[in-house]
């Protein structure tokens, strides 16, 4: 056949140019193999190119909501919420879609080592076994064997409980350093349940926190956050809004998201806390039983407001105003929580909390005793230090560590670096390297939690099951099944025939049958609880506390954190929780929402505080304790005491492989080893540092470019009361309003043209006011688009790939300063600017309205990038690199773009695509809510809405309001940039907040 | 084959078992006399193993699917699972040389390493399902295997019948033909003035997918 030259061969030889040129235009591509299998699996409708669900339970963080991890031909490839579990119903947090990357951790261990001298050797695995077993068998007194881990929920811990106490050994020692045993100590003490209650933020109007975390790591995020959106968020229909008021010396971002800040000294929550309950009960103190009230009144009567301002070092008439709000509300309640309360009196905070919601008749009514929540299997932080005492003075000689990293948790103080050097050997089930993994004798590295059985209890009624998703990506074995194998190995009771920890689940499953009332026959029962998730029935946790008769008979100590210098408050990381998420790629690269900061710590620091000791923002800061010195860059953040720096845990690892190591400062190393005396819980919060100007400034990369809006109007704002009344807000000038001409198109309507928007026009909402900032939809973003991740210094220079970000605003100064957050990703303009400048027509408006980008097409002039207004596409400067076996997560829906390509957000047209054929397979077109994108399906606050623009009935339709007829009802809907003319296919909702210096939040 | 595919080997290895028992016994009793003299004026290609798809799909009139059990139902046709070959090749030309070969794979329990004569680029999206269930004007019962393969079932040796497969011009001649898809091409993205959409439903009542769209097959 006679062939022309083609427009494509001419590219190549125009690209390859001169002599090379032939050779360029020849060379084909290298055959490719198809691989067959050998035997289709017959026990799963397995189809290759079709995905494959599989429910299991997160392991990120203890609150056990539920997952389904989809697959494709035997690789987990993404991690969604399971939308049928009652504890995150579909959702997920930013940690539990990167739960991909433990699985897929290049730092994983890929088979059995044992140690000889400073090298470790490979080893077989039956050999490593043979050796813990012996090194077992050779302990005189089993007493002295102790094993660690960081996880012991469901029946695991039992488990671990038996093999322990057949072989005689110590306890099991559950190290995790944000363990809740205050909460618990508290309710004790005045309740006598020594429980975590169920707070339903959901059922109040007006929300008090006390320093808690609750939309990052506290608790249960997920549940958190949703419940959040459903007390706060603005409602349309009734114009209504909760309240939310936070009391802490920090804003994290649960602080962040408050609508008003009292910034009060650190300890003097107790206090605080006391006063407005002594307010409540003035005030209100028909929701004190009767036979309470004497009592309650006699032992409040110290606190007064007068008393706590002064403690607190606010004003007094402000904290009036907050008692007498919380004291009028309809539904009040009180959170107390996060490292803040994490003192040496941190029992008598909780305490205090838990008095407080008690005088305002929330117990019972927004907290609720009787969910037997085990979202924490922690052992007292006490008894973690006991351990390390007795390793200390020689008395362990058999260590076994599965998950747990006390060199990195545990602060140089407790002495844990010299304790594990004193233990005759450690033997390490960890899946991955760390820190204590490296100072271990024989490795048997476990499977990580989506490659093994399992279960958890969160709450009462829930029963959730962990299954393997895929097989094993190295051949190791689940912890479990060492610890059963080594059991046969030593003869231990009740381990002899080495039955498999799936059949020593599904035994303890027979129990939980019987407890859920199920009837079917076992087989039934447990192929139905595998398919679900687990089992979740209904219950209602209503139980009758009364305040312990001797709950008010010693009185409520504040801690003594005297001392010269500024506190230190070590605070949990979104993203790295206490430093389990640092080893996740993703979690790096996506910036903490409110500092902006990638791939390192920061100091947050008062700028007053700064400016004193001639600090700047980005310098270098020794912050020193009587523990030690950390150099770290010093942030300015106004939501932060003045008496206080606030640092997150999290990083600073060094042996977690190269994605953790060397990143930022483990602040732990400042701590000394102190603890809550009544519970045992890590005192946190429990030292002064001196900070100093170091050398220098610091390579901090911090994604916000512009903190401030400077009028733009990017996120908008309406005030609580031109909200309430249904006015809508005057923009200002450069905010697409005043003086600007109304835009006069020469071109009819993209919708006015046949061929576009039938029968869809994809399109989203955004409402402003219901998002927190929690990131989520970046990680799952990154996920579902084979989203690659550059590294801190190429972020620098401003490469970061990431098709969804939250932007982050900073409006007024000092204490009255607000934040405000949004997601920003491509907008699928109508008229957009990306578009008409390509040279090479790679992108353009589909009819059913996606901004199109063409891979293949791309040459990478960056044209479109540079006439975006939104900022929202990104180049491929090189070829990305997936460290072996994170490519494995690889989406085989989605082009892994190479060098020289522009890429965004397509709306995960894949997943329109999927469908569609399913659809148009049935003869019809899609049904609402038949398309989710990533981002969408995990938002815990369901800020984000999707759906087909062109069907006025669908919910984007409804909530955008874009119609003809529709201009008056817009009170909250606006488009980004709408001046630009750009007709974006994403509609925002402003957020509700109060005027700052008289101004509305796009003014300042 | 119409209607919903159901899993072929429900019981594993016996259908295909019972399968290769009635060829053996009708037309496939020819092919016990196949020997390795026959196979070796097949002419040699890129294959780890001489496989002749004239042989098994008009010589004993295998349909497509019976091997290809995916194509009906995923994005990718599949590549038989070796055990589909084994079913019938455990009783049916075990005196060759060519199925001894295959016979080696499967005892050593390799898969066999194909070599892809039909690729198409990795950034494009071809859902085999969706054209093999095609309900149109123009295939109104899909589209048959050899619009795109070529005679396929008359080659020893598989190569592409037209050098252009898997170039975009030559899938547009294709989907230029959709009723519909010159009126899109027409009306979109060129602009005002086009005609408006005829034949936009489909005959089985859904709106067409959009075939002459960049997204539609470009992921």
């Amino acid at each position: 056949m006679e062939r022309e030259l083609r427009r494509r061969d001419f590219f190549k030889v125009l690209a390859a140019g001169g002599a090379s040129a032939a050779a360029a235009a020849g060379c084909s591509d290298v055959p490719e193999k198809l691989i067959p299998l050998l035997v289709p699996p017959d026990n799963i409708d397995y189809v290759p190119g079709n995905p494959i669900d599989y429910a299991t339970t997160c392991a990120e963080c203890p609150a056990g909501c539920g997952m389904i991890m989809r697959t494709r031909e035997g690789r987990a490839i993404k991690a969604e919420g399971n939308p049928d579990h009652p504890i995150n119903r579909g959702n997920l947090c930013i940690r539990g879609q990167s739960s991909l990357q433990t699985l897929y951790n290049p730092a994983r261990i890929p088979s059995a080592m044992l140690r000889e001298g400073e090298e470790w050797r490979e080893a077989e695995w039956d050999a490593a076994e043979h050796a813990a077993a012996e090194r077992l068998r050779a302990v005189s007194d089993p007493s002295r064997i102790v094993l660690m881990t960081n996880r012991a929920d469901g029946t695991r811990g039992q488990l671990l409980d038996q093999w322990l106490s057949a072989l005689g050994a110590s306890p099991k020692v559950v190290l995790d350093p944000l363990g809740q045993h205050a909460i618990k100590q508290a309710n004790r003490r005045m309740f006598g349940r020594p429980e975590i209650p169920q707070y339903r933020i959901d059922r109040a109007t007006f929300l008090l926190n006390f320093g808690s975390d609750f939309l990052e790591t506290w608790l249960s995020p997920v549940r958190q956050n949703r419940q959040f959106a459903q007390m706060h968020a603005a409602n349309d229909e009734e114009r209504t809004r909760g309240r939310f008021v936070h009391v802490g010396p920090h804003l994290s971002l649960s602080g962040a998201n408050a609508d008003d800040w009292l910034p009060v000294r650190p300890g003097s929550e107790t206090v605080v806390a006391l006063a407005i309950a002594r307010q409540t009960v003035h005030r209100n103190g028909r929701r004190v039983p009767p036979g309470d009230r004497a009592r309650v009144e006699a032992f409040l009567r110290p606190f007064t407001l007068a008393r706590a301002a002064e403690e607190a070092g606010v004003a007094e008439e402000r904290l009036q105003a907050l008692a007498d709000e919380f004291a009028r509300a309809e539904q009040s309640l009180a959170l107390g929580g996060g490292t803040s309360l994490a003192h040496e009196a941190a029992s008598d905070a909780h305490a205090a909390v838990s008095l407080l919601n008690f005088v305002a008749g929330n117990v019972g009514e927004t907290v609720q005793f009787g969910a037997m929540q085990q979202i924490d299997s922690s052992s007292p932080f006490a008894e973690v230090l006991d351990a390390v005492r007795r390793m200390r003075s020689g008395e362990v000689d058999v260590l076994i560590v599965d998950g747990a990293n006390p060199l990195y948790h545990l602060p140089p103080a407790t002495g844990v670096e010299e304790a594990l050097g004193r233990v005759g050997t450690i033997v390490s089930l960890s899946s991955a390297w760390d820190e204590t993994t490296h100072r271990a004798h024989i490795l048997l590295p476990g499977l990580t939690a989506y490659e093994r059985w399992g279960d958890a209890f969160p709450q009462r009624g829930v029963f959730a099951l962990r299954q393997p998703v895929m097989a094993p990506v190295f051949p190791v074995k689940a912890p479990e099944d060492t610890l059963i194998s080594l059991g046969k190995a030593l003869g231990l009771a009740g381990f002899e025939d080495g039955t498999a920890f799936r059949d020593y689940l599904m035994e303890a499953w027979r129990e939980i049958q019987l407890e859920t009332g199920s009837r079917e026959p076992f087989e039934e029962f447990w192929r139905q609880s595998l398919q679900n998730g687990g089992v979740f029935r209904q219950v209602a946790f209503s139980s009758i506390v009364r305040l312990r008769p001797d709950a008010l008979n010693r009185p409520l100590a504040q801690p003594s954190l005297e001392g010269n210098g500024l506190l230190l408050l070590p605070t949990p990381s979104l993203r790295h929780r206490s430093g389990e998420g640092s080893v996740n790629p993703w979690l790096q690269e996506i910036p903490d929402p409110l500092s902006q900061v990638v791939w390192d710590s920061w100091a947050d620091i008062n700028p007053e505080t700064a400016k004193a000791h001639g600090i700047s923002h980005g310098d270098q800061m020794v912050v020193r304790s009587p523990e030690g010195e950390v150099t770290v860059s010093a942030y300015y953040h106004y939501g932060v005491h003045r008496d206080v720096i606030a640092v997150p845990l999290g990083q600073g690892h060094s042996g977690a492989g190269r994605t953790a190591d060397g990143r930022g400062v483990n602040i732990v190393s400042l701590l000394p080893a102190k603890t809550d005396a009544d519970s045992g819980d890590f005192a946190f919060l429990s030292t002064r540092v001196t900070i100093e100007r170091g050398e220098g400034r610091s390579f901090v990369v911090q994604l916000d470019g512009s903190p401030r809006q400077m009028g733009r109007g990017i996120i908008k704002t309406i005030t609580p009361e031109q909200f309430a009344k249904g006015e809508k807000p005057a923009d200002g000038h450069h905010a697409g309003g005043g003086e600007h001409p109304r835009r006069i198109d020469f071109y009819p309507e993209r919708g006015d043209t046949p061929g576009y928007y039938e029968p869809y026009r994809w399109g989203m909402t955004i409402d402003v006011d219901r998002c927190t900032g929690c990131s989520a939809c970046v990680a799952a973003c990154y996920a579902e688009n084979n989203v690659p991740v550059v590294g801190k210094e190429r972020v620098a220079l401003g490469r970061e790939m990431s098709w969804l970000r939250i932007e982050r605003f900073l409006e007024g100064e000092g204490d009255s300063y607000k934040t405000l957050m949004q997601p920003m990703l491509c907008q699928h303009c109508e008229n957009a600017g990306c578009e008409p400048v390509c040279p090479v027509y790679a992108t353009y408006h589909t009819p059913e309205g996606l901004n199109a980008q063409v891979y293949n097409r791309c040459v990478g002039t960056r044209y479109c990038a540079n006439n975006c207004v939104y900022k929202v596409r990104r180049f491929n400067w090189f070829e990305y690199e997936y460290d072996s076996p994170l490519h494995l997560q690889l989406n085989p829906d989605v082009t892994v773009r190479s060098k020289g390509i522009m890429e965004k957000c397509t709306f995960c047209v894949q997943r329109i695509h999927r469908a569609r054929y399913s659809a148009n397979g049935q003869g019809r077109d899609i049904r609402e809510g038949e398309v989710t994108p990533a981002c969408v399906q995990t938002c815990p606050t369901s800020a984000i809405a999707f759906g087909n623009l062109a069907d006025p009935n669908s919910a984007v339709a409804r909530r955008a309001l874009r119609g003809e007829h529709d201009e008056d009802k817009r009170v909250r809907q606006y488009e980004v940039l709408a001046e630009t003319a750009n007709k974006p296919g994403i509609t925002y909702l402003r957020k509700v907040m109060d005027l700052i210096d008289g101004h509305p939040g796009e003014e300042a | 084959m119409t209607g919903q595919p159901k899993r072929l080997f429900p019981g594993g290895i016996l259908i295909p078992l019972l399968a290769a028992a009635m060829f053996a016994l009708s037309g496939g009793a020819a092919l016990a006399q196949l020997t390795d003299q026959d196979v070796a004026e097949i002419p040699a290609g890129p294959q780890p193993i001489k496989f002749s798809h004239k042989i098994h799909a008009t010589d004993i009139q295998i349909p497509c699917e019976y091997c290809h059990i995916y194509a009906r139902r995923s994005l990718v046709s599949g590549v038989p699972p070796v055990q589909i070959c084994m079913g019938c090749h455990q009783l049916v030309g075990t005196q060759l040389a060519e199925v001894q070969k295959l016979k080696e794979y499967w005892d050593k329990k390799e898969p066999i390493p194909w070599v892809k004569i039909h690729d198409v680029p990795d950034f494009v999206r071809y859902p085999h399902f969706r054209h093999v269930r095609a309900r149109n004007e123009i295939f109104p019962n899909g589209v048959p295997c050899q619009t795109c393969h070529g005679p396929i079932e008359t080659m020893h040796v598989v190569e592409k019948f037209n050098p252009d497969f898997g170039l975009m011009g030559w899938c547009m001649e294709c989907h230029l033909t959709i009723p519909g898809a010159q009126e899109r091409k027409a009306a979109t993205p060129a602009g005002p003035g086009s005609t408006s959409l005829k034949n936009a439903m489909s005959p089985i009542g859904h709106h067409r997918p959009n075939l002459t769209d960049c997204l539609t097959c470009h992921k």
